[in-house]
């Protein structure tokens, strides 16, 4: 049945068809046309025949004539012409049809079977017709049927019919003959030209066979079968289309095989995984939950349970914010949700709620967001880490490296106090014992300046000494740089080159870790180049591309680099050197490059060094350029600030708290001095009270000052959440020389209007209080 | 001088050429005598119609076995001197000896008396005669290396016919007063010992007119031999006169006489052409002349005057009809 519906079976067969229908219509029309050739020939040739005998009658009746005894001679000459006629025409055997004769009285003249002279009842229509008609042809059928052909001629002068009568299958015997010859002929050529066309399809096929025999191994699994096709006509193209289909075909399967592989095995390591996760979810000290996208639990971990004191139970189908309450959080977490972004921060500060004896504690936690089949966020894995023990380290070793950097800056720091203490000493002193008041004016004025630029230079010192939590702003790293870099290296014996680009980006840092960095990098060149030699600080803003080597997130960063000249790094150190307490320097903690790696990292940059032993070293690092809306910020900030205010005259009720006298009566002055009315106060519950009192009194206070820290009372964190329940409309400001701690940096979560850091001069007091005050 | 040796074959001359046999002639005499030579020595001249006949049956039979035939005339019609015949006979010679022919056919009798009989008597040369008239004695015939046949007439066969149609066997012959015929008449009788009752030989029409009714009434049947010699003959009148006059069943053996005759049973020229070549392939292919005997010639061209004949109440049977020639044929457009 496969052989039947083969294309080379199909396509001998409709050659076969071809040549059949073909041959018959060619036997067709040559039967016809032959038929009728054979009718004109043998009308021709046996009118022919007639016409040589007729003549020969004629020949004969002339003679007749030349006897002169015509009627005398007349049945000799008929006799003899007979007989010469019979002896003539009848004597070959070969011969197959005879002229016969009969005359007008139907008497057998000649025949080669009928005898002369009698009359054939049988043959009576047929003489009678041949009689009747004298001279032409006609078909007639015998009584035993046989298809019969009569041609015939007058002879009027002896009234003799000379005829021929002979089966019609003597008459078209060549056209039988020729038909069947032709048939033969039909036959064996269409044998030959079936075998030569066989031959050629089943060459023409061969590819095609092969192709199928290949396709039928495909399909037992065989994809190996080699196709050997060397045509280069559509055959050979289908067959290399199917060649790269087969191998193509086992490159999928190949692929499929070992994606079934990697399925199985990826299966097996998920199910390891799972188990795994199984096994970490349930024993790591991690806090986990796994939260639906309205933040509600799902499940919790033991450590998360045991960390809320409840029962992982409890929290399942409860709100995640209903618990802990959190409009920050909240919307960081719906935020993840909207974005499907996953969101994480390290060391974040929490208070557990309504628990005010338990410490303030650092979590390092991440939200990953879990999507469904339709890429919405359905799910949310919290993830807590409790970094309180590695954050207290983390300072501690800050302050420990930070207080070998101070060690190593004491000198030089010393020596300028010194010299600005002697020239203040020295110009207060000159002024006391002068009596003259424009000296006195002049000295006391050098005194200033000097105590100005001790005042800047206790700022510098401060803002490296600080510690804790980073506490950010923005910054132009420009002045930073320059000034940190010349501070850490007075005194040093190496020169410092700087180029900076004018135009950097905003930074968003911890001015004082950030002025560690710079400090510890310069100390480090300064170091590596006990010998002298010049420092090279270059800052300038880069992009930083997706595909870039540096493990940082692509976006806008300013690049700053440190090169000295000094003995270089080995390359073997390279990968150590910024591991803790890794230091190749004879009494070098090992700190101070750790230190700045961390640092670096946690303001979401990066530090790098290239270095080749002798050759000098270069360290850069990257931070990243400050967000557009810690830009709108600062400008917001900055309105007051650049718009001047006056200074005077001042007008409103303002309330200070400070523990410190001094202070106290120094910003009473100040600002009685600018025209305010003045309220001191040296305890929060004393600000409470006062407060309350001139609310009471239809007197309010316009404004209060508050010292962040009192020690042993309340301080400025307790007092205005006191004041918020008072008068939510209190414009509170706080103040403290440590302007790092988080109230400082977020003072308007905790209800203030504005930051005021300590040291600060008049004019500082008045811009901040003239922004608050004419804030609505 | 008449130029004797005329080239009549499409070889003259190209004895390269006929020196080589055919190679696909098939023919008994061709398979050995084929690209031999033959020599036709004519006693008479070109344009004699009888040399033109008996010349064209011999070439005609002489070609067919690829034989080639050169002809030679004696010019013996126009040449009455004998001194003559023996030059034109010497010519004939050298042309043999510079030819050098495998054969010769002498024609008629002045080739046997002026060159077979005096210069190849007994030779080598083989020689076939034909056309010697009634005897072959006189040239002393047979040779050695010559045969040949002797020419006749045929009135044993004419006057045999006759008889068939004659109302008695008085037997008459009417002719010219000439030389000839009067030999011809004593040949009839010592040859075929046949005796006419009445022989009249005349040198007018008139005459020939007047015998003819005179035999009319004497003989049964009468032989009108020929019409040489006579004077004044008018063929239209002669063919009237004898519808006319004519009782008795006549006959002639001379070819230009018939139409005044019932019956003619003339020779036929082509016949001893025809001979003289088959002869001569027979003595080529190997047979020696003299085992060949010396013959005469058979065959007659019969004709029958049937107005003549419808005058006298004859009927011929359908046998004879068949065979002959009307006169009246010859006559009829």
């Amino acid at each position: 049945m496969k052989r039947l519906h083969s294309i080379r079976t199909r396509l001998l067969l409709f050659a076969a068809g071809v040549f059949v229908l073909t041959a018959l219509f060619v036997l067709l029309a040559a039967d016809y046309q032959l038929t009728r050739i054979t009718d004109r020939s043998q009308a021709a040739l046996y009118e022919q025949k007639l016409a040589t005998i007729i003549n020969i009658l004629e020949s004969r009746h002339e003679r007749l004539l030349r006897t002169g005894q015509i009627e005398a001679y007349r049945d000799d000459f008929m006799n003899s012409t007979i007989g010469h006629l019979t002896w003539g025409y009848y004597l070959s055997s070969d011969q197959l049809v005879y002229p016969c004769i009969i005359n007008t009285e139907y008497e057998i003249l000649m025949h080669p079977e009928l005898l002369m002279g009698k009359r054939s009842p049988a043959t009576a229509d047929f003489f009678s017709k041949v009689i009747t008609l004298k001279n032409g042809d006609f078909d007639y059928v015998t009584e035993s049927g046989e298809r019969m052909w009569c041609v015939f001629r007058f002879f009027k002068e002896w009234n003799w019919i000379v005829f021929y009568s002979f089966p019609q299958e003597v008459k078209y015997g060549d056209v039988s003959r020729l038909r069947n010859s032709l048939l033969v002929t039909l036959l064996v050529l269409g044998l030959v030209v079936i075998a030569i066309l066989s031959l050629i399809v089943t060459r023409m096929t061969r590819p095609l066979r092969r192709l199928t025999t290949a396709s039928i191994a495909m399909t037992v699994g065989d994809l190996d079968h080699i196709i050997d096709i060397g045509a280069r006509d559509e055959i050979g193209i289908l067959a290399r289309s199917f060649m790269n289909m087969r191998d193509s075909i086992r490159a999928k399967i190949r692929d499929l095989q070992r994606e079934i592989t990697e399925h199985r095995k990826a299966e097996r390591e998920l199910r390891d995984s799972n188990e795994l996760l199984e096994q970490i979810f349930s024993t790591t000290h991690f806090l986990l939950a796994y939260l639906d996208s309205d933040f509600n639990f799902i499940r919790v971990n033991e450590a998360y349970a045991r960390a809320g004191n409840q029962p992982q139970d409890y929290y399942i189908g409860k709100n995640h914010f209903g618990l802990y309450p959190n409009k920050e959080n909240q919307a960081i977490f719906q935020g993840v949700v909207d974005t499907g972004e996953p969101f994480s921060v390290e060391a974040k500060r929490f208070h557990y709620p309504g628990q005010v004896e338990r410490d303030t504690t650092y979590w390092d936690w991440s939200l990953i967001p879990v999507k469904d089949e339709a890429g919405r966020v359905h799910r949310l894995v919290l993830s807590l880490n409790d970094v309180t023990e590695a954050k207290k380290m983390e300072a501690e070793l800050l302050k420990t490296q930070k207080l070998e950097s101070i060690g190593i800056l004491a000198g030089g720091i010393a020596h300028d106090f010194n010299n600005l203490l002697t020239a203040i000493l020295g110009n207060i002193s000159f002024a006391s014992m002068s009596s003259n008041t424009a000296t006195i004016a002049e000295r006391l004025a050098e005194a200033e300046r000097a105590s100005v630029r001790a005042q800047e230079l206790a700022r510098q010192l401060l803002t490296f000494s600080k510690g804790g939590a980073p506490v950010k702003k923005i910054i132009s790293l420009g002045d930073l740089l320059e000034t940190t870099v010349a501070f850490t290296l007075r005194g040093a014996n190496i020169s410092c080159e700087f180029a900076i680009s004018p135009d950097l980006f905003p930074l968003e840092v911890d001015v004082g870790q950030l002025s560690q960095v710079i400090s510890n990098l310069s100390i480090n060149a300064d170091q590596a180049m006990a010998e002298g030699g010049k420092l090279k600080v270059q800052a300038g803003n880069v992009a930083v591309g997706e595909n870039d080597p540096l493990s940082i997130e692509a976006g806008d960063y300013v690049k700053v680099c440190f090169e000295d000249q000094g003995s270089g790094i080995a390359a073997e150190h390279l990968t150590n050197i910024f591991d803790p307490f890794f230091t190749t320097k004879k009494g070098g903690s090992g700190l101070g490059l750790s230190i700045s790696h961390s640092i670096i990292k946690n303001h979401g940059g990066c530090i790098t060094v290239d270095s080749q032993a002798g050759q000098g070293a270069v360290f850069c690092f990257y931070l990243p350029a400050a967000q557009k809306k810690s830009l709108e910020k600062l400008e917001k900030s900055l309105e007051g600030v650049l718009e001047e205010p006056a200074l005077l005259p001042g007008s409103g009720k303002i309330l200070v708290l400070d523990d410190e006298e001094m202070i106290r009566k120094l910003i009473t002055r100040i600002l009685s001095h600018a025209g305010y009315e003045v309220e001191p106060a040296a305890d929060g519950s004393e600000v409470i009270d006062l407060y309350r009192q001139a609310l009471k009194n239809g007197e309010p206070f316009d404004a209060v000052i508050m010292d962040l820290t009192i020690p042993g009372g309340m301080g400025g964190k307790e007092t205005i959440k006191k004041l918020l329940e008072i008068d939510p409309q209190v414009k509170a400001i706080v103040s403290s020389g440590y302007s790092e701690d988080p109230i400082m940096t977020n003072y308007e979560q905790y209800g203030f209007c504005s930051m005021l850091s300590k040291p600060y001069n008049s004019k500082d007091i008045y811009i901040i209080l003239q922004q608050v005050l004419a804030a609505d | 001088m008449p130029i004797l040796f005329t080239a009549c074959s499409g070889r003259t001359g190209d004895t390269s050429q006929s020196a080589h046999p055919a190679p696909n002639s098939e023919t008994a005499a061709g398979a050995v005598s084929a690209g031999r030579r033959i020599l036709y020595v004519d006693s008479y001249h070109a344009e004699y119609e009888a040399s033109i006949v008996r010349q064209g049956a011999a070439r005609e039979t002489l070609e067919a076995a690829d034989i080639e035939m050169r002809v030679v005339y004696l010019d013996a019609k126009r040449k009455k001197l004998d001194d003559d015949l023996k030059a034109a006979a010497l010519r004939a010679k050298r042309i043999i000896d510079s030819w050098q022919p495998d054969l010769v056919i002498a024609a008629d009798d002045a080739a046997s008396k002026y060159l077979v009989m005096p210069y190849f008597r007994n030779r080598d040369l083989p020689i076939v005669f034909m056309g010697v008239n009634w005897d072959a004695g006189p040239y002393g015939y047979p040779y050695r290396n010559v045969t040949g046949q002797v020419e006749i007439e045929l009135v044993r066969e004419l006057i045999s016919e006759l008889r068939k149609y004659a109302h008695g066997n008085r037997l008459g012959i009417l002719c010219g007063n000439t030389l000839t015929d009067r030999k011809t008449v004593e040949y009839y009788k010592n040859i075929f010992e046949i005796n006419f009752d009445r022989a009249m030989f005349v040198n007018t029409f008139e005459d020939w007119q007047c015998a003819y009714a005179t035999l009319q009434n004497e003989v049964d049947i009468l032989i009108v031999r020929n019409n040489a010699g006579i004077s004044g003959w008018e063929d239209t009148f002669a063919r009237s006169y004898v519808l006319d006059m004519t009782r008795i069943v006549t006959g002639t053996v001379v070819m230009h006489i018939v139409q005044y005759v019932l019956l003619g049973y003339a020779k036929i020229d082509y016949e001893l052409g025809e001979y003289a070549a088959a002869t001569a392939l027979k003595i080529l292919n190997g047979t020696p002349p003299n085992e060949i005997p010396i013959s005469t010639n058979r065959k007659a061209k019969i004709t029958l005057n049937m107005s003549l004949a419808k005058e006298l109440g004859i009927k011929f049977p359908m046998e004879m009809i068949e065979k002959a020639t009307f006169i009246e044929e010859q006559e009829l457009p």
